[in-house]
């Protein structure tokens, strides 16, 4: 189904308003662990047999990284892995709000023209409980996220798509859900 | 080994009814079934890899009018599994449904199936919609709920209106096959038209269009016949100019879009709110062949993004004309960045001429945009949206979300883009290269867009060298065209001494326009302009900030990833 834009001004992925300073901390954290993170080197897409077959490595390498960095740090939130030609990627993501644990799956297929173009990260569980959402539950990352994207081709790759696209949607998502009563705490407990 | 599928074609009903059960024994998957008179142009399609073969005129003339069952397998193996069961047509296993019938090679009657996996997806391509192919497990061509659910209001509104009124909804009835009985007026259709008539009698639904030719337009316009165009997108834009096309006689329509038809899409054209919940392309292709039938449809429901669809994607652009080849124009009438990307990549890669059309998220601009590979910037080379206005990455977003529209807007880029397909079709006039829209001002900017030598697209690329070397082995101008023409005075007696000035914000050269590569080193931009897109950054990375070669390969890595997450 259709779903409506976020409006203007008010951003999907932005993170968090003034006025909530706890967050704006996350905020921070996140942006040194993005530094940290180690950057993509082959630009190469689906359709570009070997060579993309060493940008899926190095996907990967940056993923492996990734979630060292986030169980050291003791704060993984999600888990993934793909298919053998790297074009297809499942896994869950979970976002504690009041400490209470709300967990969702993740799937999106890579673009014909990534790296390009972005990946589509969707939740298709709550694919309709959300403005901020396009159909099949790919989550909104247009006016934050592509941009940036745009700007570090090839460098970026699926890891900072979560990092960057994925954390900073659920932060500012899963507690206003809670709120409207979009979701319970069932739907997102398995 | 992997999955795969294979096309049998048999005209005997016992054979087909052996066929279903013998390989259904060996656990091969019936996913396709049909009954079907096969026109001569199928037939030709079908046998087209053959066309040098000697035996290709009686192989298609034996097809060609043929009533055959057409069986799609699948399974892993069921390619070799098939052509063993429908046996070899010179020398037949006893045991094959050749031998067992005592087929011989000059036999009137059809048994074949699939030579190769890939010539088999070609040949079901020619055979099924994807929708036709129903996996036993829901799977692919499983219509959702709501589909089904819309599909059947849609059947039940169009048989109670031929009751009600003979208006609209009986029309639709009509196109929808011919459902709506029930007792009102006979609903108008129209039949076939073979040839394209010129004759100016009320009856004639091509002679306002043949009288192009009378008033020295078009040189011959009965060739519109003989094109293929492919419509991709048929939202407010797209659905509009496969209409004109469709009205203009186009020889086949090849369409594609994921989306279903909204009530929310009433503010456009063309749909209707019977359709809702319709698939748009189903949606369109019914109207459009009530509109008139002399047109070939094809009808894709899917996302063109994905690495899967796209191999279909291409091969329908590659193999999708009349004549199984390349397909003579593709118009982009899609709403989003990736679509836009995929379909650059793939026209690039084949070297397939297109046009692109987009309209403003705030509905009062648009514009089209002539997309030659190699000649031409691509989709790539230039994002169209720097010479636009003041606007950013944020109209990059899709319809259905925030975007305004207006029926107008979109009107008049559809009707701009078909203008320029018609002419780029049947070779007549100018077709533009750029030409904007700006609907607050009535102003239509145009200008041509050259390739991006430092394109990141490979392909286009490759095209552009393919390009220039085709410009070099073309014979030099003639030696009088070459010299540069002396300055011709006009106005030799330039009473109040007027003379040009160049205007302020206007440089001679036109600055701003050009596709040059978006370095920091670009061309300055008009104080209106700016880059959409922020040039990528070229700074080199030093060794710690990128990815190391771990030395493993990808299984150890995905091993190694899984590992980490326990």
């Amino acid at each position: 189904m259709a779903s409506a834009q976020p409006a203007e001004g008010v951003p999907a992925a932005a993170g968090p308003s003034e006025g909530e300073p706890k967050k704006e901390i996350n905020m921070m954290e996140m942006k040194t662990t993005v530094q940290k993170l180690p950057l993509l080197k082959v630009r190469a897409g689906p359709r570009d047999g070997d060579e993309w077959m060493n940008r899926l490595k190095e996907e990967y390498v940056a993923l492996i990284a990734y979630q060292k960095m986030n169980k050291e740090a003791g704060n993984d939130w999600f888990t993934i892995e793909s298919n053998k030609t790297g074009t297809k990627w499942t896994g869950k993501v979970w976002f504690v709000h009041n400490l209470l644990r709300y967990e969702f799956d993740l799937e999106f297929e890579l673009p014909v023209t990534y790296p390009a173009v972005p990946p589509e990260l969707a939740l298709p569980e709550i694919d309709g409980k959300t403005e901020k959402m396009y159909r099949g539950g790919k989550i909104c990352l247009d006016s934050h996220f592509r941009p940036l994207w745009a700007r570090n081709v090839p460098h970026f790759g699926l890891a900072h798509a979560m990092a960057l696209g994925m954390a900073p949607w659920l932060a500012a998502e899963v507690p206003h859900l809670v709120a409207a009563g979009r979701i319970t705490h069932q739907d997102g407990k398995k | 080994m992997s999955t795969e599928q294979t096309l049998v074609l048999l005209s005997e009903d016992g054979m087909a009814a052996d066929a279903i059960a013998r390989l259904g024994k060996l656990g091969f998957a019936l996913v396709g079934l049909k009954l079907v008179r096969a026109s001569a142009a199928l037939a030709a399609q079908h046998y087209s890899p053959l066309v040098a073969d000697r035996g290709f005129r009686s192989l298609v003339s034996r097809l060609a009018g043929a009533r055959v069952s057409a069986l799609v397998f699948e399974g892993v193996g069921v390619v070799i599994a098939a052509k063993e069961l429908v046996g070899d047509a010179a020398q037949p296993a006893p045991a094959s449904l050749r031998g067992a019938a005592g087929l011989s090679a000059s036999d009137a009657a059809v048994a074949s199936a699939s030579p190769s996996a890939a010539a088999a997806q070609r040949e079901i391509c020619l055979w099924f919609s994807p929708a036709e192919l129903v996996r036993p497990s829901g799977g692919g061509g499983a219509a959702s709920r709501a589909e089904q659910e819309a599909e059947l209001n849609y059947a039940l509104a169009a048989a109670s209106a031929g009751a009600a009124s003979a208006g609209d909804a009986a029309a639709a009835a009509a196109a929808a096959g011919g459902v709506g009985g029930g007792g009102g007026d006979k609903v108008q259709t129209r039949e076939k038209v073979a040839t394209l008539s010129d004759k100016v009698v009320d009856s004639n639904p091509y002679s306002r269009l043949m009288a192009l030719k009378k008033m020295g337009v078009v040189a011959n316009y009965e060739r519109i016949r003989e094109k293929t165009v492919v419509v991709v997108g048929v939202g407010g834009v797209g659905s509009v100019a496969a209409e004109m096309l469709v009205r203009c006689g186009v020889g086949k329509l090849i369409m594609f879009d994921y989306d279903k038809v909204e009530l929310a899409n009433m503010n456009r054209l063309f749909y209707t709110p019977d359709q809702c919940g319709l698939s748009k392309v189903e949606a369109a292709r019914r109207s459009l062949a009530f509109i008139n039938p002399d047109v070939v449809f094809e009808a894709y429901n899917y996302d063109i993004t994905t690495v899967e669809n796209f191999e279909h994607f291409v091969g329908r652009l590659s193999s999708g004309s009349l004549t199984g080849g390349a397909v003579d124009l593709v118009l982009s009438c899609v709403d989003n960045f990736q679509a836009r990307m995929t379909i650059n990549q793939a026209c690039n890669e084949l070297g397939q001429v297109w046009i692109e059309s987009g309209v403003s998220e705030d509905a009062v601009s648009g514009h089209i945009q002539l997309l030659k590979p190699g000649e031409l910037a691509c989709f790539e080379c230039a994002p169209p949206l720097i010479v636009a206005s003041g606007i950013d990455e944020r109209t990059l977003k899709r319809e259905g979300v925030c975007a305004a529209s207006l029926p107008t807007t979109m009107g008049i880029v559809a009707g701009l883009l078909v203008q320029n397909a018609l002419k780029y079709l049947l070779d007549f006039g100018r077709v533009s290269e750029y030409l904007g829209y700006i609907a607050l001002k009535d102003h239509f900017p145009s200008m041509c867009l050259r390739p991006n030598l430092e394109c990141s697209q490979r392909w286009c690329r490759q095209r552009q060298a393919d390009y220039q070397k085709h410009l070099a082995s073309l014979p030099p101008p003639p030696a009088a065209a070459a010299e540069p023409s002396a300055p011709v005075d006009l106005h030799p007696d330039n009473t109040w001494g007027i003379e040009l000035e160049v205007e302020e914000g206007e440089e001679a050269g036109g600055a701003g326009r050009s596709a040059e590569p978006h370095t920091p080193a670009g061309p300055e931009l008009g104080a209106d302009f700016k880059y959409a897109h922020e040039a990528a950054s070229t700074q080199v990375l030093s060794a710690d900030e990128t990815v190391q070669d771990s030395g493993l390969d990808l299984a150890s890595l995905m091993a190694s990833l899984k590992s980490v997450q326990q």
